[in-house]
């Protein structure tokens, strides 16, 4: 008996309903992608250090609440 | 599959059928969104499960198991639905996939090694744009013609398997002035981009588009929280989101989210548009708050159904079709899936309203329950998640009803 004659080849059915683990994949792949640079840099102070940084006499248009 | 013979001729990429059929398609589409005809609609909806059923074998032997063929389905209803994981088994195009112009690997969340695989070819992919272009129009930039564009992904250079990033790439150029820009780089959000650009929509009074990642505002959202930074974007200035509020960054409901969008950019919430995108369904489901709110139209946050598209709620068990209001299985109807399969049924949880449908979690098979962490991190808002919670150890079917209720006696409060 050749390995074939036990193989059985898989089969779309409903079964796979209430299966798929997945929730959206491209959302998934994009926080990896941000929690990377969450790891990298000292990211706890980058964004309030670049809006100061950015924020001029002439850009005040944005409110920083206290 | 190890074995693999070539499509029937007449079902060809280069064949008359799909040239025709395509033709159709898209004149279908270009009829625009005021326009359906439901016997065109079945018409073309047959002639795309007959391609399918002999171009691709798994699904054609599904459709035996379940006794149905082209020559015996008379109706769209009755062409058998995949199941979306069937996409991580098995390659559902109805073309040979070397000739794809799209190819994207959706990965597994707790598997990385159980891919989907979603194919278009080079004409699938003009029906696809034309398609998500036209409700891009609709209810993203009814008032625009163009606009700054922040894009909450990746560029489709630096991740070509990204479905999203491909996706809102022709949102850019269809779109956006020369000026958008994509904030994920390799080393993460890139802040500097973000940041400048907020100050200077603030400072001009030009109104700004932000679209992407639901999780990677929430991560910008959360880091501005912290820091108790805010910005106040010009009136006219959306931000578009779609992949569900997951957990990523931490919990957060679909109203925590609204709230966020005013209290950090100052965006108000009808400028708020969630869209539910998946590879496996070609056309994206866009909320129609937008589009109502500058129609002057009152009307509850809900997913609108496009004319080219059908979407049923079915049992979970029985996968029988539910009246609206009740909350069952999301199964779509899609005449853009021309190169994968017309009908597809998902996991996602969700009920049908009076003008189109709303996903409100997603099932998990097990044993008659739903995951409680999948529905906290997911499309529904705190007030349903908790209402599901409760509702499914006990019924789950009046769950729809229950929230329009709540929902309309909060907002005379």
């Amino acid at each position: 008996m050749s390995f074939f004659s036990f193989w059985k080849a898989p089969k779309i059915n409903d079964e796979l309903i209430g299966k798929d683990e997945k929730v959206c994949s491209c959302s998934v792949r994009i926080a990896q992608l941000l929690q990377k640079s969450t790891a990298n840099d000292n990211h706890k102070k980058s964004l309030r250090q670049t809006l100061l940084r950015l924020r001029t006499p002439e850009n005040h248009g944005g409110k920083d609440r206290k | 599959m190890f074995f693999k013979s070539a499509p029937p001729i007449q079902y060809a990429l280069n064949s008359d059928f799909v040239a025709e059929l395509d033709q159709a398609i898209l004149a279908f589409i270009d009829k625009g969104l005021a326009y359906d005809d439901e016997e065109e609609f079945n018409r073309i909806a047959l002639a795309q499960f007959e391609l399918q059923f002999h171009t691709i074998p798994p699904y054609r032997e599904y459709c035996q198991h379940k006794g149905v063929s082209p020559a015996a389905a008379k109706k769209w209803q009755e062409i058998p639905a995949v199941p979306s994981k069937a996409f991580k088994d098995f390659v559902l195009a109805s073309f040979p996939v070397e000739k794809a112009e799209h190819a994207y690997f959706t990965s597994g969340t707790t598997n990385p090694l159980k891919k989907g695989q979603i194919y278009r070819d080079p004409a699938a992919v003009k029906l696809i744009h034309a398609a998500n272009g036209l409700l891009t129009r609709k209810y993203v930039f009814p008032d625009q013609e163009r606009m700054k564009i922040l894009l909450m992904t990746p560029s489709p250079q630096m991740a070509p398997g990204i479905g999203m990033a491909v996706g809102l790439d022709r949102v850019r150029t269809q779109f956006g002035t020369p000026d958008s820009d994509y904030l994920i780089s390799f080393g993460g959000l890139n802040l500097e981009l973000m940041v400048q650009s907020l100050l200077d929509a603030e400072a001009t009074g030009a109104p700004l588009a932000l679209i992407g990642s639901t999780p990677g505002f929430i991560f910008f959202f959360k880091a501005c929280a912290r820091d108790k930074i805010s910005f106040k974007l010009p009136l006219g200035s959306r931000i578009c989101d779609g992949g569900g509020y997951m957990g990523q960054f931490g919990e957060c409901s679909k109203e925590e989210y609204f709230e966020m969008c005013h209290e950090i950019l100052g965006i108000e919430e009808p400028y708020c548009i969630n869209v539910l995108g998946m590879g496996e369904v070609s056309t994206n489901f866009f909320d129609s708050t937008l589009a109502d709110h500058l129609a002057g139209r009152q009307s509850s946050r809900h997913k609108i159904i496009p004319p080219w598209t059908r979407t049923q709620v079915v049992d979970v068990d029985t996968f029988t079709r539910l009246p609206p209001g009740e909350v069952g299985l999301l199964k779509h109807y899609d005449l853009v899936n021309r190169s994968m399969v017309v009908a597809v049924q998902t996991d996602n949880l969700g009920f049908e309203t009076e003008d189109g449908f709303e996903i409100v979690g997603r099932w998990q098979k097990r044993p008659g329950k739903l995951d409680a962490e999948e529905i906290r991190g997911s499309h529904g808002g705190k007030l349903m998640n908790q209402m599901i919670d409760f509702l499914l150890k006990r019924n789950l079917k009046k769950l729809g009803r229950l929230h329009a209720k709540l929902t309309k006696s909060l907002s005379k409060k």
